[in-house]
Parts: structure tokens; sequence; C-alpha cells
């Protein structure tokens, strides 16, 4: 019988039945198509609901009738056209372009790290990124050239510089351990928020506005910001969503992945580049909003599996349709005062950490 | 690729050069200073089609070949060529559609079923964009029935003990169809009867197509019994090459492991089997 099971190798076939297993992986459409649904469902919520109650079936022939030849909206009032088109759009639009950002961000690092815990906050990119983009604003460095915003770019060079030093203090030989990694972004981010805080105090009055960039918003949203924020964040998605097989290898160790023919410094290097290039984008439109990069890669992962051609398009979808729904609660819970949408993700976000440092061993990462 | 280089090689493997050769290669560890000369001067080859053991004491250098080979450290002096080419001119995907590895003890992740592991070995075959097709499937299901894995290939690595999760290793390396196969203490985790079945995998591969494999083998008696030839090494250097019955012979092992042991020939194949000498009983 031993000699049977061996002999099985290239084509010849033994004599114990073998189960057949399910050799296909599982499509990814029922699984977007139920994201998009989500998506779709909050976003609507978002755009009627607010100080301002639209009615939902107003909201669609609003939205509708920017549609060359659909004019359903010409008995409403003008100021709700203008409260959906004007205000509440760019704002939804802009959370679901920097919510999905950073679930793709978060997921990308949580591959490229073999790390379950990082994150675009918890490992300093965000807050060295607001770093950047504040130097900018304080100082007197023209923000825009020609019409392209170097916002980005100065929130980007501040998240490569925290990542870059956190990684370098957390690597142990070929690994970036969960306690190092945490503790070295935890005092980056620290530092980097205290410089970012001091800068915005010594030259604004208003505390208000440093609030709104240490723990985030989208109360200043507008069509431009997210004309800003694109240029950055398609061709990261593009070069990341292309790396999802590569970020599945990597999930080895850096040995074995390089034996499968994966040039593992370059394949790191690249989407931590990119990955950071897009969390500055955002960062620098929304000021830092943390642990979305935690929570929405992590719940896809418990309930669909690690595989990251999967992970990735879903972060960005759940990572969409959750902060559109955190900023719906942001600015209706307190009516008429605004709660910063970092504190509703961060609400919900870290009891969500502590549940998986506690679980951190358990198989589904 | 790689079908063609292992054609290449079972056709004429005594014509064509070996697909590994190594001239003089040293590897140091660590720096000036406490540097560790962990291989020096190694000299030796691989052909297609033959199956040689790497034997030695713990820190005799085996590993470090077995990197060297792999690309995974630099010499320090020497060449290596991998069918044909020079290692440090070969990248990490052309290595890979040459030579593949089975490590001793590899990380898995533990949420991946079976399967999707072995999917991992098709890497070097695919382009970026590339999706495993059906081809790659039916390759990788052909390795797991191979090492009797295809009937959990639906399960998670992190449901399987250490022996099944081993052999899903090296389902996955013959996953790579490379004609170079490197085995670090293949059967380490496995109880004897897996440990025959993945040493005659080893013969069949050799047999069938030709591959040349390297395989580190703890056991003396095992390594005897399934390799064509034996490279014994002690710190850094080879000590004795050859047929199994030249190279374990007791004042061999008892020079390079500092321990008495009896050595007397296989009633069946009359190969060297090590036994302790127990002479205080």
């Amino acid at each position: 019988m031993r000699v049977a099971r061996w002999q099985r190798l290239l084509g010849g076939r033994g004599d114990e039945p073998v189960r057949e297993a399910a050799t296909v992986r599982p499509a990814l459409w029922p699984r977007a198509t139920v994201g998009l649904a989500a998506l779709f469902g909050i976003a609507m919520l978002a755009l009627a609901l607010g100080s301002a109650d639209v009615p939902l079936d107003a909201t669609v022939r609003i939205l509708a009738s920017h549609l060359p030849w659909v004019e359903w909206d010409t008995d409403l009032p003008a100021s709700w056209k203008s409260i959906i088109w004007q205000v509440r759009l760019p704002r939804v639009l802009l959370a679901g372009v920097v919510g999905g950002t950073l679930a793709m961000c978060g997921a990308t690092y949580q591959g490229v790290f073999r790390n379950p815990l990082a994150e675009p906050y918890l490992i300093g990119v965000a807050t060295g990124a607001a770093l950047g983009s504040t130097i900018v604003l304080v100082s007197d460095v023209p923000s825009s050239w020609h019409g392209f915003s170097v916002l980005p770019l100065a929130a980007f060079a501040g998240a490569i510089s925290s990542v870059l030093v956190v990684y370098a203090v957390a690597r142990v030989g070929n690994t970036v351990p969960t306690t190092t990694l945490i503790l070295a972004g935890v005092a980056v981010a620290s530092l980097t928020t205290a410089m970012t805080s001091y800068l915005m105090l010594q030259n604004t009055t208003n505390t208000i506005a440093v609030f709104a960039v240490i723990l985030g918003g989208f109360n200043t949203a507008t069509w431009a910001k997210m004309v800003w924020a694109l240029p950055y964040v398609i061709p990261a998605t593009l070069v990341i969503l292309a790396h999802g097989r590569v970020l599945n290898v990597l999930n080895l160790d850096e040995i074995q992945a390089r034996a499968l023919g994966v040039d593992v410094d370059r394949t790191k290097l690249l989407l931590l580049g990119v990955s950071s290039l897009a969390a500055a984008a955002a960062v620098s439109v929304s000021g830092t909003i943390g642990f979305v990069g935690l929570i929405v890669p992590h719940a896809i992962r418990l309930v669909w599996g690690p595989d990251n051609r999967h992970l990735l398009p879903l972060s960005i979808i759940l990572g969409a349709a959750f902060l559109i729904g955190a900023d719906l609660l942001a600015r209706t819970l307190d009516q008429p005062a605004e709660i910063p949408v970092g504190i509703i993700t961060a609400v919900c976000g870290v009891p969500f950490f502590l549940f998986l440092l506690r679980r951190a061993k358990v198989a589904y990462y | 690729m790689a079908t063609e280089i292992s054609q290449r090689a079972a056709s004429d493997s005594d014509t064509v050069a070996p697909l590994v050769e190594a001239r003089d290669v040293s590897v140091v560890y660590g720096s000036e200073g406490n540097a560790v000369r962990a291989l020096s001067g190694f000299t030796g080859e691989l052909r297609a089609g033959e199956i040689v053991g790497l034997v030695g004491p713990n820190g005799s250098g085996k590993t470090t070949l077995v990197r060297a080979i792999t690309g995974g450290v630099p010499l320090v002096s020497g060449q290596l060529r991998v069918a044909g080419d020079d290692v440090s001119a070969l990248s990490a995907r052309e290595l890979a559609l040459r030579v593949a590895v089975v490590p001793q003890t590899p990380m898995l992740p533990e949420a991946f079923r079976a399967l999707d592991c072995v999917l991992m070995g098709r890497t070097p075959h695919l382009s970026l964009l590339q999706s495993e097709g059906e081809t790659d499937v039916e390759i990788a299901r052909q390795a797991m029935i191979a090492t009797d894995v295809w009937s959990f290939a639906d399960r998670m690595i992190g449901e399987l003990s250490g022996g099944e999760r081993q052999r899903v290793v090296i389902a996955r390396a013959l996953a790579q169809q490379s004609p170079i196969l490197l085995l670090d203490e293949p059967t380490a985790h496995l109880d004897i009867g897996h440990q025959s079945d993945v040493l005659e995998m080893a013969r069949t591969l050799r047999e069938r197509e030709g591959k040349a494999v390297l395989a580190i083998v703890h056991d003396l008696t095992i390594a005897a019994q399934y390799c064509d030839r034996l490279i014994m090494l002690d710190r850094g250097e080879i000590v004795r090459e050859g047929h199994p019955s030249h190279v374990i012979q007791e004042d061999v092992l008892a020079r390079v492991y500092g321990t008495q042991v009896t050595v007397f020939a296989h009633p069946k194949t009359g190969l060297p089997v090590v036994a302790p000498s127990l002479e205080d009983r």
C-alpha cells in the first residue's frame, strides 16, 4: 500500500480513494457584490441624512439629474440640490476614498510586515503624514503648484520618514515582531503628533483646527480635495492590487519567498512606498483617522479568509463603506455639533484592537 | 523554461555540465574580528539524475551550502554555478525556476489552505498579474497526491500536524517543477513510514524526471540507504565523499562525531547501517 502511494506520482493512481478537494478558489464577484451593495446603501443614507434631512427618493432624483438628458429634479427646492451636490456628495465621496485607501494600506502593511497589527495610524505613517502637511500649511511654502497640490507630497515625505524609522527600529533579523513594531510605531506617532500640535498651536489661535488634523474629519470636504488626492491614490491602488498574489507569498518568511522567485527587498520597498504615498494623500485631505486600516481588513479576514487577491479589493470597498458610515455618525449623533470622525473610528477600533492583541496567535491571519 | 532545463538535463546527463557546480566556495558569517568560516573551499558538483546526501555534525556547513546554492548568502571566494550560470547573476525568479528548496522549519501562514500553499510553488512560473490556472492546479494536485496530502487539500495549515506541514512544503517544492531539489532535513518531522515515502519519492523523481537532489540528512542509516553518493562535512570542509560504504565507516564517524558507533551491512542492500556501540553494556 505504501508503494502504491508514491507511485501515484505523475499521473499514476493508487488504490486508495482520494477525496476530491475544492480545487477552485471562491469567486471574488459575489463577495464584491455584497460589499458594493453595502457601500451603495450606506452612501445613499449618508447623502440623505444630516442637519437637513432630504427624502431618499429626492436624493436619488437629484443625483440622477446630473446624468445627461435626465431632468427629474425640477420640482425640488434649490437648497436640497445644493446640499446634496455641493455639500454632502463631495464629503461622502472623500470619506469613501480615504476609507478605502486607509483600509487597503492597512492590509498591505500587514502583509509586508507579516504582522497583524500593522496599520497606517499605529505604525506612525498617518501621524508622520500629518506632520509633513502641517509643516507646509504653517510655513510660507506654496501649497499648490500649477494647480497640483504639493500637500500630499509633503505628507508623503513625513509618512515615509516615519515608516523607515519604525521599520529600522522594530526589525529583528528578518522579521518585524509585533511588540517592537507597536512600541516603535506608538513612540514615533506620539512624537510626530506632539510636533504637529506644537506647530499648529504656534501658528493659530484656533485649537479646533488642530483637533481637526489630529482627530481627522471631513467637514471641510470639497470637490477640490478629491481632485488633490486621486492622482496619488489611483496609481498606488493599481500597483497594490496587482501584487495580491505576491503578497500571499510574502506571508511566508523571506527565505521561502525568495526561494519561490520573489524579489523580496524590491517588492517590499515598492509596496511600502506606494502604500505610504496613498496613505499620505488620504491624510493630507482628512487628517489622521485611526483604526480603519486595522478593523476593516481583519473583519474581512475573519469572514472571508486571508487571500490578498480578495482581501485588497474588498478592503477598498468596505473601508469606504465603513468610513462613510463613521462620518455619518460623526455629523448626526450630536447635532448640530460634529464629533471628529477619528473619535468614532477609535471608539469602534480600540476594543477591536485589544481583542486582536489578545488573540494575535489565533489562525485567521 | 524549467521543463526545458530538466529535459535537457535528463536527456544527456553525462555530457552536459553538472546542474550545480561549486569551485572553492567559501562563506564567512559575521564581521571581521568575530568572523566564522562556515564553508571553506568547498568543491563539488551535483549532476542530473543523482541523489547526493549531505551529512555531518551540527554546524558543519550543510545548511550554509544549501543557502549558498539558493543565493541566500554571499560567497567570500569561489564560484558557484547553477544549471550553467553563476548564482549571483541569476534573478530570484530565474533561480526559483532551477532550484526548489524544502527548508528545515518553514514558517507557513496558518489561515491559508494546504492547496493554496502548494500553489505558491507555481510563483516563478506566473507573471505578476497572472493567477494560477487549471494546469497549475493540476500540477499542485499531482504533487499533493505524491506526498499524500491531497486528502486534506482544503484544510487550513493551522490545523495540520508538523509532519503534514512538512509534506505540504515538499509538495510545494515539487509543484515548482525545477530540475534541482534541495532538501534540508526533509524527514525531520516525519514518522518512519513517511520518511521512506519522501526518500522513495526523491528516487522516483530522479528516475522519471532526471532531477538532481541534494538532501541534508542527519540519520546516517537513512542517508546511506537512499543516496547515491554522500558528502560528509566537518567544520566547513569535506571530510570524505563518495559511495555510502566509503563514507560511513566507523573510524570516520568516530573522528567527525566524536563518538563510537558500530557500522554493519544492511542484510538486503549491503549498504552501511549505523548503530550505537553500547560498549559499556
